[in-house]
């Protein structure tokens, strides 16, 4: 039930959806898997949204060189406490009504069920594939949704995975970009994050169309955006189980 | 056989256009349509194909695969960052 602050509050985007897709986001757990370039404004924008509990999982401690589009930190916040620690401080300063879990750790093969288990949806903010790949293979195995979404440059890359009813992030992707130091800039990050942040609440909501089997790129350079229709791969080693049992 | 090839992002600015058509024999592969496409745009000698992402209808597609007359090749630059 909301309260009437809740009801003030979320006056604007109730106007839109309605009382029920609001409770739906109070009652909501969702995982941030990440806290770096899209971690950030997808923390920001479901902490206004009204998003019940977040999960924010991130090892790392700021570093100055994340500054240019981590805006969840400032020069202060350098080499002092983890990246969940602070951004769970930033994020009750936007709104005391959320509750946020923190976890400064990695996420490993051994961990992953402990940390993700009663989410509803997971977002993958990560920087690197070999985590994505572990993510991936989780929510095909617990059927949760994910929000996945990889950028370099000006150029970001975003899709929503149903488990069973879209492809999976293997069967899109099932060779990794090479591990180095990517280039950044923080509006990409920004626009990606933003649209992540808009993915999970339209999930939670229903309201509108996700990005389900679609995969949305963008150039921000060139100003062109892409989107093609994906199909999940019948063989997939992952997830084509999940539509075997579907058919049954 | 002719064939579609559409580059994104980076992919665009190297060949130096959104899309190209390849003429290529009936029996022709993934591998083969990447070899005219490195012969007509050198500059992306570097990147094709081991590193990228190739879509031909929605479906993630690998050098051995056979084309099909009409198909269009996406070409994706492999991101990883976040």
């Amino acid at each position: 039930m909301l309260s009437e602050k809740e009801l003030r509050r979320y006056d604007r985007q109730v106007m839109m959806f309605g009382k029920e897709a609001q409770e739906k986001l109070k009652k909501a757990k969702v995982a941030i898997v990440g806290l770096g370039g899209l971690g950030s404004p997808i923390s920001i924008y479901l902490t206004a949204a009204g998003i019940g509990q977040l999960f924010l999982i991130d090892e790392q401690k700021p570093e100055l060189s994340n500054l240019n589009r981590q805006i969840l930190y400032g020069e202060e916040d350098l080499d002092k406490k983890a990246k969940p620690v602070l951004a769970k401080e930033k994020l009750r300063q936007l709104n005391s009504e959320i509750k946020v879990r923190t976890y400064s750790k990695r996420i490993y093969r051994e961990n992953i069920e402990d940390l993700l288990n009663e989410v509803d949806a997971v977002v993958d903010a990560l920087d690197n594939f070999e985590t994505r790949y572990l993510l991936n293979e989780f929510c095909v195995k617990k059927r949760k949704p994910l929000i996945h979404a990889a950028v370099e440059g000006f150029y970001g890359q975003i899709t929503t995975i149903l488990p069973g009813r879209t492809p999976c992030l293997n069967c899109l992707f099932p060779n990794p970009p090479k591990k180095k130091k990517f280039p950044i800039i923080g509006v990409t990050t920004g626009l990606l994050g933003v649209l992540q942040a808009n993915e999970v609440i339209k999930l939670i909501t229903g309201y509108g169309d996700n990005l389900m089997g679609k995969l949305f790129t963008y150039d921000l350079l060139h100003n062109k955006a892409e989107c093609i229709d994906v199909k999940p791969n019948p063989s997939c080693p992952v997830c084509s189980g999940t539509f075997r049992l579907r058919r049954q | 056989m002719k064939i579609k090839i559409k580059f994104v992002s980076f992919l665009r600015e190297l060949s130096g256009v959104d899309k190209a058509e390849l003429c290529l024999p009936q029996d022709a592969t993934i591998k083969d349509a990447m070899e005219k496409v490195v012969y007509d745009f050198p500059k992306l000698k570097k990147w094709l194909p081991q590193h990228i992402w190739m879509f031909i209808n929605g479906n993630y597609v690998k050098s051995q695969t056979q084309l099909k007359d009409n198909d269009e090749i996406a070409l994706f630059p492999p991101v990883g960052g976040g």
